[in-house]
């Protein structure tokens, strides 16, 4: 005789969670005006592959080549130029604010109260810092002093600098603190318990977090020239606004191997840290690196007649933020919101069927070929995805969205497929075993497993793209960027005062909503 | 007849793993497999269990040739063999309900079963197999929230809800204390002969095997040494199975144990 | 051999850069109202002239963005620089600056409105919840007076249409239109002019619909510390330009002008309570 079972105790939770998502989700369909219909209807799939053929042959002109080799340079020279500028911003500001140095934390000590303000203070700072996107920083210093490659420079040293300078903090934080702490009851000073104590063990992680910085700088870099900070994508800017195709393909290709080429040398890199004096070498060939930036770059900054003095003026300008606008800061936010969460979702569905053929579950043939498609979709930024994406379905948040997915789905389709891979075959293969077919074994072998695993990725980056679609706008996808662009445009200064200050709001409570909602899971 | 190999042999990289094997199981039939370390049974087991293809010989698993049936007919035949591990296969954040529901995926159809893991509608079914082995109260629980000696009942649970005819466990009992090894075998035992299946059963303890079995299989360097009744296993036969192994065995067995413990569920 | 070249094509460069650190320049630079690469090959000719007229090195400065050109005015970067009504009254607002000359056909110019021919409108009410582009933001034929003209009709533009868009450039727009883009757009009538004459809108798919009543628009205007004398001088350079006389007649061809007159602030004072009007100047 069966015995009554109990009904599932989540089952009223789990439905809630489901529902509250798909509610939260279903206003982001009119607000971002992202019709999916318009994607399955055969006359739209005509445009776009009338607009995707645009693109063929890629543009081969000497002239076009020579100018995308010089900026191409230019790029790489500001990306680096610019991290130099953040290590400088950042490794100070880390020193300053490291719990791992204080002295209630290495002895039991109590601490001042004024040095805890400053603490303070400086941290407050860092998040201003990185909490404004760095192609924001680019488009005020464009508009406060002058167009080029300088603005692009100081952008990433500004936004990247409030990045490092936490992320070194944590890193001391998270070393063994007996050495220090030793150190410091032999009577050592700050400096000296880092350098005898924490630099040792932690320089390593320092340098690889760097080097990866250096990666994303680069990226950055691209498409500073959107908001006239110079490198290739003032060059991209310029050929999508006149549709030509062939250039256009030129400039992506050019991308993808710029993307390329930065992530084999940051994985070099990682390897040469492995190696002894590993990371003098590296050390040395940074210098050497940022010095041979700044050598490119300078005649160029000369030239531009770029005005810091300008600077503290336009800065006055910003006061006082406009208050009269909340109804557009609300509709401005909300439509930032509703962009990245379809994207995600989007991104979501996309990455999890293309991770199953990039985990080489239906053969080598399809696994290149889905790998391929991941590395582009990744491979080009989201900015600049968006820009593409402004022309295929309109300008408009529904731009936006598209932008996002193409771009995330490319991100955790990587991470997607790492896990398939990384997952142990047992289970599935005792399902099979007991005679389950291909789809039942996956869905009852290592799908819990790993579907979980790929909701905390897809949330972590859903985190990252909140902050992303606060940026769309500036090439017309949307979203709070958007009403910026126009401000400066007009120069409306104290309206794109309250802009920015929506936006860092934004960032800083995304960040502490995902700090507590990782603490809540651990 | 359960199983019959005849010559079977396996090689799997260019290692001989089994040679010349030639067993068979009657229906009903419950048998225990011993010997060192390394000397196949586990091996033995998955060529039942169609995990491997013969390399030469052939075998018979309920009947058929698992290797000449189409794969619809494979799969089938698969339905009906239920395998125990020694660390049980189950994902960890997968719910107890649904690991034991994943017994008869081989018997339903793929919609059902995606449907199921939504809306899992045997609950009944699967609770019935849950209290026979002692668990009925963990029915909503998480895998990885239960103890390694509960994950494997868990496990055999999954087996009782296939309703499988020709039972496998290899060393189903290696990584739970002595008390409950003895429940557990004797729970398998009870089990098979309730639902009349055929049991072969690997175990690494030769006092269990000799306490509970009717026929111990001694297995070797591939090969099959003894294949008796129990009454006639000496003290004599057993060392000569384990010579020179015995000791390097019982510290390696445990500490494996140990390691797929942690990497898993 | 190639790299070669070019790195001592780069050497020379920055040499000469060097040398002529000293020298006299005259820094020009004008709002991208085109693409960057019409804009150099509409200045070059102006450009010769210039130098030889001045007798000073001039220099063209290119730049992507509107605003920066007024930013560049107004701090003294550039001396000289081609602006739109719009970007006049910006730069005017925000520091002193100096009209000097404007094109004939600017004292009466007139804005576009054209539409994609597959919408088949026939008038601006048509266009009811169709998509919409400007030019740049910063724009006055492309932005602000097709607006201030919209209001007039009691359209407005953001509640009006389905979407807003800017398309950065007059010529974009027509782009834009043509390719179904956007439903409808406007933009510069001279532009438009110029792209029909060379054949480049096609009629099948680009329709126009509207045009604006005249206003002010385009100047030549210098930076308002300038020396006065080479204001004059400057002045006097672009008025004696001459149609009659074949190589200046291109000059003036180039830059879409039969021949330069000279301007005052006050012309733009109904640009100004336009944008005022339209809102774009809070």
């Amino acid at each position: 005789m069966l015995s009554p079972h109990p009904r599932d105790p989540a089952r009223w939770p789990r439905l809630f969670t489901l529902l509250l998502g798909l509610l939260l989700l279903a206003p982001s369909f009119p607000l971002t005006q992202f019709n999916p219909a318009t994607l399955a209807n055969p006359d739209s799939w005509h445009t776009m592959a009338g607009f995707v053929a645009g693109f063929f042959p890629p543009s081969l002109q000497s002239s076009f080549l020579h100018d995308v080799a010089r900026e191409t340079i230019t790029t790489l020279a500001s990306a680096t130029a610019g991290i130099a500028l953040a290590i400088l911003l950042g490794a100070p500001l880390a020193f300053a604010t490291t719990r791992a140095l204080e002295r209630q934390a290495l002895a039991a000590e109590r601490a001042s109260a004024s040095m805890e303000g400053v603490k303070s203070l400086l941290r407050g700072l860092m998040v201003i810092l990185r909490g404004i996107p760095e192609i924001v920083w680019a488009l005020l210093f464009v508009r406060a002093a002058g167009l080029g490659s300088l603005p692009a420079v100081l952008a990433i040293g500004l936004a990247y600098g409030g990045m490092l300078g936490k992320v070194y903090a944590e890193i001391l934080e998270s070393q063994p603190r007996e050495l220090a702490a030793a150190l410091h009851l032999q009577g050592a000073s700050r400096w000296q318990c880092l350098l005898y104590g924490l630099w040792p063990q932690a320089l390593p992680e320092l340098l690889s977090y760097s080097v990866y910085r250096w990666e994303c700088a680069i990226r950055a870099s691209a498409v500073m020239g959107f908001v006239g900070a110079g490198g290739v994508g003032q060059l991209l800017d310029t050929s999508l606004k006149m549709l030509n195709g062939g250039e256009v393909s030129t400039l992506l290709l050019v991308f993808l191997l710029l993307v390329n080429l930065t992530e084999g040398l940051s994985l070099l890199s990682r390897h040469a840290l492995e190696r002894p004096r590993g990371g003098v070498y590296l050390l040395g060939s940074g210098i050497v690196a940022v010095v041979a930036s700044v050598q490119w770059l300078l005649p160029g900054w000369r030239d531009s007649g770029f005005d810091l003095s300008a600077i503290p003026r336009f800065i006055h300008d910003f006061f006082l933020p406009d208050g009269s606008m909340l109804a557009e800061l609300a509709h401005g936010t909300l439509e930032t919101l509703a962009m990245s969460a379809l994207g995600t979702v989007l991104a979501f569905v996309a990455a999890a069927m293309l991770a199953m053929p990039a985990a080489g579950r239906f053969g080598s043939l399809l696994k290149l070929a889905s790998r391929l498609l991941l590395n582009l979709l990744r491979g080009v930024p989201d900015l600049l995805w968006a820009s593409i994406a402004v022309l295929a379905v309109g300008l408009g948040p529904a731009a936006g969205v598209l932008a996002l997915a193409l771009h995330t789905a490319g991100v955790l389709g990587r991470l997607f497929a790492e896990t398939l891979e990384n997952a142990d075959p047992a289970a599935e293969q005792a399902l099979r075993l007991a005679g389950a077919g291909r789809v039942q074994a996956f869905s009852y072998g290592p799908l819990p497993a790993i579907f979980s695993q790929w909701v905390a990725y897809t949330l972590y980056r859903w985190e990252n793209n909140i902050r992303i679609a606060t940026v769309l706008g500036i090439v017309g996808a949307g979203g709070l960027g958007q009403q910026l662009y126009l401000a400066l445009s007009l120069f409306q200064q104290h309206k794109a005062a309250s802009l920015i200050i929506a936006m860092l709001l934004l960032s800083w409570l995304v960040e502490q909503l995902s700090r507590a909602w990782r603490q809540h899971m651990a | 007849m359960s199983l019959l190999f005849d010559n079977t042999s396996l090689e799997l990289g260019g290692n001989t793993i089994l040679r010349d094997i030639r067993l068979e199981l009657a229906s009903g039939e419950q048998a225990a497999l011993i010997g060192p370390s390394g000397a196949g049974k586990t091996s033995l087991l998955l060529l039942a269990a169609t995990r491997y293809r013969p390399s030469s010989g052939s075998l018979s698993v309920l009947g058929d040739n698992p290797w000449h049936l189409s794969a619809r007919w494979l799969r089938r035949l698969r339905s009906r063999i239920g395998m125990v591990y020694q660390s049980p296969p189950l994902p960890a954040r997968q719910r107890v309900i649904h690991a034991v529901a994943a017994g008869r995926l081989g018997q339903s159809g793929t919609l059902a079963a995606l449907r199921r893991l939504l809306w899992p509608d045997d609950g009944a079914a699967i609770q019935d197999c849950l209290q026979r082995v002692d668990l009925a109260d963990k029915l909503w629980q998480r895998c990885d929230q239960l103890s390694g000696g509960q994950r494997q009942r868990v496990g055999i649970a999954r087996v009782l809800y296939q309703q499988a005819q020709l039972l496998l466990a290899d060393e189903p009992v290696s990584a739970l204390d002595p008390r409950l090894a003895e429940d557990t075998i004797r729970l398998l035992l009870a089990e098979a002969s309730a639902s009349e299946a055929s049991l072969l059963v690997s175990l690494h303890s030769v006092e269990l095997a000799l306490a509970y079995f009717p026929r111990i299989i001694g297995v070797r360097d591939g090969q099959i040494m003894f294949d008796l009744p129990r009454e006639q296993v000496h003290p004599g036969v057993v060392s000569a199975l384990y010579a020179d192994e015995r000791l390097a065995e019982s510290v390696a067995q445990p500490a494996h144990a140990a390691i797929s413990q942690g990497l898993r569920c | 051999m190639k790299t070669l070249k070019l790195s001592l094509a780069t050497a020379l460069l920055a040499l000469s850069a060097l040398a002529s650190a000293e020298e006299a320049v005259l820094k020009v630079s004008a709002i991208p109202d085109e693409a960057p690469t019409e804009l150099q090959r509409k200045f070059a000719p102006l450009g010769q002239y210039l130098e030889k007229e001045l007798g000073m090195k001039v220099q063209f400065v290119p730049v992507t963005d509107y605003a920066a050109v007024v930013t560049a005015l107004n701090s003294d970067k550039i001396d000289l620089a081609w602006l739109g009504g719009f970007t006049f009254v910006q730069a005017s607002l925000h520091g002193k600056v100096v009209p000097l000359v404007q094109r004939e056909e600017d004292s009466k110019f007139t804005s576009k409105f054209i539409v994609n021919a597959a919408v088949g409108a026939k008038s601006l009410k048509d266009l009811k919840g169709k998509s919409f582009a400007f030019g740049s933001a910063s724009s006055t034929s492309g932005h602000l007076m097709p607006r201030y003209f919209l209001q007039k009709e009691g359209i407005k533009p953001e509640t009006f249409f389905k979407n807003v868009a800017y398309s950065g450039a007059h010529d974009a727009t027509v782009a834009w239109v043509a390719s179904g883009k956007v439903d409808a757009g406007a933009l510069n009538a001279s532009v438009w002019d110029k792209l029909v004459e060379s054949g480049k809108v096609d009629g099948s798919k680009v329709k126009l619909l509207a045009t604006t009543p005249p206003f002010y628009d385009y100047n030549w205007t210098v930076r308002g510390n300038l020396e006065k004398k080479l204001q004059e001088r400057i002045s006097a350079a672009f008025l004696k330009l001459d149609p009659k006389k074949p190589d200046q007649k291109a000059i003036l061809d180039l830059q879409r002008a039969s021949r330069f007159i000279p301007t005052k602030a006050d012309n733009y004072k109904g640009i100004e309570s336009a944008a005022e009007t339209a809102g774009l100047l809070k």
